[in-house]
């Protein structure tokens, strides 16, 4: 069996167990990149294998290599966000998610391609995790965009609740729904690097202070869980069956559920679209071809023309519409009309969650929907980001829970997985 | 400006940054600090690259709060940053990080006291927490404006200072002391902030910023005028010229039946005039909105009454007090005022010193060696322990005024404490009557002529042998005790 096949916690025991060494691993998946990635950091990840390999790590996850999404900024790798306003541009800082990867000795085997600021379903992490390019990747998760792609390319994403791990470093698509999400072929790969990502950090304002335990596994005997009954209009026959099966699992594995229907989701998407608009368009301000990226001067050009000839050739179309659409959000007149009743809708889908969670302990709806063009995702991994709650998106299921329960997700996560075992492999 | 007052009434407003002397920035880690090598006090977030968040100062709220406070208004139980959009190479984010609705501090007043004593309340609307802006510096410029420059250069070390701007709400009924009420709100709004320690307050170094905005109405109307904002007037002096200027202009231009344009405008000192600047109207879309990178600031009363407990007095109270303590005329006390020695002869006489002492010398040896030497009377090393030093060793005659003035002058050089230089430069006056009746009865034996003078009852030749006696001592004999000696000596 080649290395590559194995999962990122068997790749730890073979290590452990001295069966193979992070240099044979690092080497095996370099040996197989592809297009899914925009950088390989070949030397860089092959000297911190040799260094895991000479003992100078102890952590259990040390010398299992891993790939980073290109939002994620890095000092040795150019970052570009899958923007050619950013082509070529290497940061000065690193982001906290990767210093916590090199400090327990993880080898980054490279950034991989993403819509452009991380904005659509395109994912060259998903990809290369599911074609064994890598056991596991650092993504964002913004309104929905990790867990769909992990339901389209068959493998898991665990958005954790926001503020569990940092975004110090994360280019900022939208501020308030952004969150650093672990995706793997296993449930248990997934939860491996969200512990290594998750805690506090002083560098990000809104990072919870919370001792997390991620680490109990009781299974799901005694857990109530809110399901759909019904097979939604925009939910495929495939989609739906998949579902389904997912949920017979859970009730052999002695879950308990009710049928749960959340009346404001019907609200989300749109809600999602015009906060996610408003705060990207304030976010791409800072993209102005003065301190950083790539500046385009035209002949005689005052500051001003330097700025939009930097925006106009560094952007994409998509980019460009969702920033006129998020300036016009919050203009005079538009603020009152659309983006203050998007805010209510939003705190609507949080204190509905918080309801249901008084008599359900998760949600699980289909992860999968027919709309799922651009961003804008199944309309339940959107109200888990427009509420910031814990959430997976796994072999069909998508899973939330109350914020902090992200130990939950992952046991319901585990149990749904093993209806489709091999599938994602 | 009398005659455009028969007409008009005048309504002003004012804008007031203050920055903040916090060790950082309002945002980041980076360094608060004025004058450094440009782009040296500067974080990643403060240039604004990708992936970069804020951090909150928790000592620029508790300032915040404090100035809110300080201006008897009510703190937010709950305010939010929130982001004001516009693109503008000073700003790394191209949006300011500021307050909308609420801000931390509103509905509040201050009661300035114009130069007659009289007291003038200003209703405060807002003090919110913001960032400050970049330097931007014109290369090629006529005057160093950017009309006609080729470049700019831009410096972030001042990006993310932490300021508090207060707004005050629409002054109606100043009438001819608009002027005089505008330089003494500002100056007033120094004296807090300085008291306070929340900032250095040195307005040329533009710590201090104040907008004044100037509206016209015809006497008897409810509806203001449209109003001009002249921007940074960054002296007490130039807010009352410029306020002035600006309320002989607008008449002129109502008068002669034109209007007022909504604009900015600058000061400029060489003209003593208003400059129209860029057009402004309320409709400017800043498109504010809830900063999501930065969560709410939440006060409650154990912390605001933390922070009450810590301000020192209003420094309006505090002056009418001390005058009232100190007895001094009000002549002498606006003289001390200005002088900017209050604090020093309060500490004073705190340490033992009487009022008129006290005011003696900062008033008049220190200030004049301070006023030769460039520097202000506090700086010139003086303490006000020294003062009272010098004030006993006067009391008990170990040293005479004369002397006393130059010791001020030893202790502005450096040469130590008062006690120490008196010793070390032998300047005790002479009281050993042995040493003094030696040199009387010299002075008496060169002097036979007037000896008996004296003698035969022309008193006042007792001071030609004091000279002689002072000049034997260098000065340092007790003119009193000498005369004492000569007139027992003739008796």
């Amino acid at each position: 069996m080649s290395l590559t096949q194995l999962t990122a916690t068997e790749m730890a025991e073979k290590l452990r167990a001295g069966e193979t060494t992070a240099v044979e691993l690092v080497t095996a998946h370099l040996d197989v990149a592809s297009e899914a990635f925009v950088h390989v950091n070949r030397e860089d990840a092959l000297a911190v294998a040799a260094d895991v390999d000479a003992g100078k790590y102890d952590h259990p996850l040390a010398g299992v290599p891993v790939v980073l999404s290109d939002v994620i900024v890095t000092t040795e790798m150019p970052t570009a966000a899958g923007s050619a306003y950013l082509d070529g541009w290497v940061s000065p800082y690193e982001a906290t998610v990767v210093t916590r990867l090199r400090e327990a000795g993880l080898p980054i085997l490279g950034k991989t391609r993403v819509a452009e600021f991380g904005m659509g379903n395109d994912s060259g992490a998903h990809e290369a995790v599911a074609k064994h390019q890598a056991p596991f990747a650092v993504v964002s998760d913004t309104a929905g965009t990790a867990r769909h792609s992990a339901a389209e390319t068959g493998v898991v994403a665990v958005k954790p609740t926001y503020g569990a791990i940092s975004r110090y470093g994360l280019v900022a698509a939208v501020s308030s729904m952004d969150t650093i999400t672990p995706v793997a072929r296993t449930t248990a790969d997934a939860k491996a690097l969200h512990e290594i990502l998750v805690g506090a950090d002083q560098l990000d304002p809104t990072s919870l202070h919370h001792e997390w335990d991620l680490a109990t596994d009781t299974g799901v005997d005694g857990v109530t869980l809110g399901i759909t009954v019904t097979q939604p209009d925009n939910v495929s026959d495939d989609a739906w069956s998949a579902y389904q099966h997912g949920v017979r699992a859970l009730h052999d594995a002695g879950i308990t559920t009710m049928e749960v229907t959340l009346e404001s989701l019907d609200q989300a998407r749109q809600a999602a679209h015009i906060i996610g608009a408003a705060e990207f368009s304030a976010n791409l301000a800072k993209f102005d071809g003065i301190r950083f990226g790539n500046r385009v001067t035209p002949a005689n050009a005052t500051v001003q023309d330097v700025i939009t000839a930097s925006r106009g050739a560094g952007f994409g179309y998509a980019t460009k519409r969702r920033v006129m659409l998020g300036t016009q959000m919050l203009s005079t007149g538009t603020i009152e009309s659309h983006f203050r009743p998007a805010q209510r809708v939003r705190t609507a889908i949080i204190n509905d969650h918080h309801t249901a969670f008084e008599t359900v302990d998760a949600l699980a709806v289909p992860a999968t929907t027919i709309q799922g063009k651009e961003y804008e995702s199944a309309t339940a991994g959107v109200g888990a980001s427009l509420a910031g709650l814990p959430a997976a998106s796994v072999a069909g299921v998508h899973i939330c829970a109350p914020p902090y329960a992200d130990e939950l997700v992952y046991r319901i996560s585990a149990v749904v997985e093993q209806t489709t075992a091999g599938a994602a492999s | 400006m009398k005659k455009a007052l028969q007409t008009y009434e005048v309504v002003l407003g004012f804008e007031v940054h203050v920055e903040l002397n916090t060790e950082t920035k309002m945002f980041s880690t980076a360094t608060n600090a004025f004058g450094d090598q440009p782009n040296s006090n500067v974080t990643a977030g403060d240039l604004g690259l990708p992936g970069t968040l804020p951090t909150i100062n928790a000592v620029g709220i508790d300032y915040g709060i404090k100035l809110g406070l300080a201006l008897n208004c009510t703190i937010a139980p709950e305010s939010r940053f929130a982001r004001k959009q516009y693109f503008y190479p000073d700003l790394g984010k191209n949006y300011q990080t500021s307050q909308e609705e609420p801000a931390i501090a509103y509905d509040g007043w201050v009661d300035v006291e114009l130069d007659d004593g009289e007291i003038f309340r200003v209703e405060i609307e807002r003090a919110h927490i913001e960032e400050d802006a970049g330097k931007l510096t014109h290369i090629g410029g006529a005057g160093g404006r950017i009309h006609d420059s080729s470049s700019s250069l831009v410096d972030y070390n001042r990006a993310g200072v932490p300021l508090v701007e207060i707004v005050s709400k629409p002054i109606v009924g100043a009438g001819g002391r608009a002027p005089e009420l505008a330089r003494a709100y500002l100056s007033t709004i120094r004296d807090i902030v300085k008291a306070l320690g929340v900032s250095d307050a040195r307005m040329e170094r533009g710590n201090i910023r104040c907008d004044a905005n100037v509206s016209l109405m015809p006497i008897g109307a409810t509806e203001f005028g449209t109003r001009t904002e002249t921007k940074n007037v960054n002296s007490t002096r130039a807010v009352a010229a410029a306020v002035e200027s600006e309320i002989i202009r607008q008449a002129k231009v109502l008068d002669s039946g034109g209007t007022i344009t909504q604009e900015t405008r600058h000061w400029e000192e060489e003209s003593r005039s208003t400059r129209s600047g860029r057009p402004k109207s309320d409709a400017d879309d800043y498109r504010y909105f809830p900063d999501p990178d930065l969560g709410p600031i939440v006060t409650d009363a154990a912390w605001i009454e933390r922070l009450r407990a810590d301000l020192p007095e209003n420094p309006v109270q505090r002056r009418r007090r001390l005058r009232e303590e100190w007895q001094f005329s009000d002549t002498e006390f606006r003289d001390v005022v200005a002088a900017g020695v209050l604090d020093e002869i309060e500490y004073t006489i705190t340490a033992g010193a009487s009022p008129e002492a006290a005011r003696k010398w900062w008033m008049g040896e220190i200030a004049r060696i301070a006023n030769e030497r460039g520097v202000s009377p506090e700086a010139l090393g003086v303490t006000p322990a020294d003062v009272v030093e010098i004030e006993k060793l006067i009391a008990d005659k170990t040293i005479n005024d004369k002397i006393a003035r130059q010791v001020v002058g030893h202790i502005a050089d450096g040469e130590g404490r008062p006690a120490d230089i008196v010793a070390a430069r032998s300047l005790a006056v002479v009281s050993d009557d042995g040493a003094l009746t030696a040199a009387v009865e010299e002075a008496m034996a060169a002097n036979p002529d007037v000896v008996e003078r004296i003698q035969g009852g022309h008193m006042q030749a007792v001071g030609a042998l004091i000279g002689p006696v002072m000049k034997a001592t260098k000065g340092q004999a007790d003119a009193g005790r000498v005369r004492e000696i000569i007139l027992e000596k003739i008796g």
